[in-house]
């Protein structure tokens, strides 16, 4: 059963076609990855589904709400991490989860929330006080706050270190177990390749293929292609994780 | 109505905690009113004298013709001696002389009509009409003697210029308050992305302006009784008059005129294309209110075309309703003109606002 159903959207902002006819569906508890260079249009796609723009053209529904008619009815049902953000500063991280609850009018105990992010030893901190693996974790509790049955995540690792990267997966794996359905937008392959049941590749607009990391794989490889890079057994993030420790640095 | 209040503690909050707003809320207006207060401006121009002319009689008219040349005074035409004690009691005169109908004719004498404490204008405007009395050709030869000048103490009670600069000053505050604190916060949340967050809640814009304002509305009634307690202290300014009611109707006016200058502030925030543009815009819509709207001096007698336009200021208004109460402990029946200016103003204001706002 589909719980995101695209049907042909589009988006222009004057003469300029952001986003060209794009369809897809994604299942309940489904991990949907949206795959593609910068400026290919992951991102206005996502904000379309969140609320925050409006369709030139198409359709698309979560939940069975219309994005264009019940935007309110959708926005109370998903939690949202934007690609960049910031949160009010003279507000400490639990007052910061406890005002994002009442806008959702829900009642959520926002040291557990906190908890589940790795946050809660850091709850009188405020928000520039983080690290920018906090602030992105701080950005995930605020998603959690009224028990969304959708996560959008957009670009959750950008500018991370190696072991918060690790440890953000190990979270959105964790949201995964739950039965969560999760729409991720990234740009690191290794990253959609480790968390996403299926993934759309975009470029300039359109999806130009979808399907698991791993069929994707096979039929590239069935297709006589032949990496120029030598496979090894271990890579140098696993190196570089293997003498620094998991654990992560800012705490 | 939850959500309504959890915005409005959630922003009392964030502004009682940056130590930076509330010095910059305080400190202007505080330096401004204990320098000014202690200042007498009236010390560098020629005074403003009112003249009440009874007389039909060429004497009478060649006295007020005298007296409307000279430099010396400022000689401004009255109708009435209640015109004239208001003139006193606003600041906006400092004496008046009213030259009686039974003047020659029957002895009648010139009256001047000054304040308590007004001793050296009293003597100024003695020595001025004297001098017009013995130019004045075709007078009787009595005319020229002292005696045929009258003095007189207004009944009315008058604090000054700090009592006209405290009130104007309260006025001037709520302005820079509301219009001010609105246009750097709500930019500083469109450009870090905070309200685009917020979007991304259930809530309408509605819920977010409504708890800003409330919040910074009773920051602004705390500023404004703030600064009336540092006038009353340190410039020994009489607040109301001890009316309960003069007392409420400040805090009206300045619930009223914070909503008026927080919507303006809201809807500058919206209006500007980016943040560098934002202080430019606010200050072009204040600067002249600070200018022409009496909070530092009465505008009665500017240039008519000048007063017009000064009277279509929302700020005017505002202070002068805030003086009323402050000096003459006008309660709120008694200001209803300044108080429908206000209210109108304010709705023009806040429709602007809601028709303007963005979050992105």
């Amino acid at each position: 059963m589909s719980i995101i159903q695209v049907k042909d959207i589009k988006k222009n902002y004057k003469d300029f076609e952001a986003v060209r006819g794009v369809s897809f569906d994604v299942a309940e508890g489904e991990v949907f990855g949206l795959l593609g260079p910068n400026g290919a249009g992951k991102t206005t796609i996502v904000e379309i589904l969140e609320g925050l723009r409006k369709l030139s053209s198409g359709q698309a529904t979560i939940d069975n709400f219309n994005v264009t008619t019940e935007i309110k009815d959708i926005k109370k049902i998903i939690g949202v991490q934007l690609q960049s953000v910031n949160f009010f500063e003279m507000l400490s991280l639990y007052e910061i989860v406890e005002l994002f609850a009442l806008l959702y009018e829900a009642t959520p105990n926002s040291n557990d929330v906190l908890s589940r992010v790795g946050l809660l030893n850091k709850k009188q901190a405020r928000f520039k006080e983080l690290s920018g693996g906090q602030q992105q974790r701080l950005s995930i509790a605020v998603a959690l706050v009224n028990n969304p049955k959708i996560l959008f995540f957009d670009e959750p690792t950008t500018g991370l270190d190696p072991q918060a990267r690790r440890n953000m997966w190990e979270l959105i794996q964790s949201f995964k177990n739950d039965g969560k359905t999760i729409m991720l937008t990234t740009h690191y392959m290794e990253e959609a390749e480790e968390l996403c049941d299926r993934v759309a590749i975009i470029d300039e607009g359109k999806i130009i293929k979808i399907g698991s990391p791993s069929s994707l794989i096979d039929e590239l490889t069935n297709s006589g292609f032949k990496s120029s890079k030598k496979i090894r057994a271990a890579t140098l993030e696993d190196v570089f994780i293997n003498l620094t420790g998991k654990s992560l640095r800012e705490d | 109505m939850k959500i309504y209040i959890g915005f409005i503690v959630a922003a009392s909050k964030m502004f009682f905690r940056r130590k930076s707003s509330i010095f910059w809320t305080l400190f202007f207006p505080v330096v401004i009113m204990l320098a000014l207060g202690n200042f007498n401006f009236g010390a560098y121009s020629a005074p403003n004298v009112g003249l009440i002319n009874n007389s039909t009689d060429q004497a009478a008219s060649n006295i007020s013709n005298a007296l409307l040349k000279t430099s010396t005074i400022v000689v401004k035409n009255l109708e009435s001696i209640a015109e004239g004690d208001a003139a006193l009691e606003k600041g906006s005169i400092v004496a008046y002389i009213e030259i009686p109908d039974n003047f020659i004719k029957t002895e009648g004498k010139i009256e001047i009509t000054t304040r308590e404490g007004d001793k050296p204008e009293l003597e100024l405007v003695q020595n001025v009409v004297f001098v017009a009395l013995s130019n004045a050709n075709n007078t009787a030869s009595k005319l020229n003697e002292e005696n045929a000048i009258l003095t007189n103490i207004a009944d009315i009670r008058y604090q000054g210029y700090t009592g006209f600069l405290v009130a104007g000053i309260v006025g001037m505050a709520i302005m820079q308050s509301g219009i001010f604190t609105v246009v750097f916060t709500l930019l500083s949340y469109k450009n870090q992305g905070v309200l685009r967050r917020l979007r991304a809640t259930p809530i309408s814009p509605a819920h977010f302006i409504v708890g800003h304002l409330v919040s910074r509305v009773f920051i602004i009634v705390c500023q404004t009784a703030l600064l009336l307690a540092i006038g009353a202290v340190f410039l020994g300014v009489s607040i109301g008059l001890g009316n309960v009611f003069a007392y409420l109707n400040i805090f009206l006016m300045a619930i009223l005129g914070g909503i008026l200058f927080l919507s303006i502030g809201l809807a500058i925030s919206s209006a500007s294309p980016n943040e560098d543009s934002a202080p430019a815009l606010a200050n072009l819509v204040t600067f002249p209110m600070l200018f022409l709207s009496g909070v530092f001096f009465p505008i009665d007698y500017l240039p008519k075309s000048i007063y017009y336009f000064c009277n279509l200021l929302p700020l005017t208004h505002v202070a002068e309703g805030i003086r009323l109460s402050v000096l003459y402990g006008y309660s709120t029946l008694d200001t209803l003109p300044q108080l429908g200016y206000t209210f109108i103003w304010m709705i023009i204001a806040f429709a602007i606002c809601a028709k303007t706002f963005k979050w992105e």
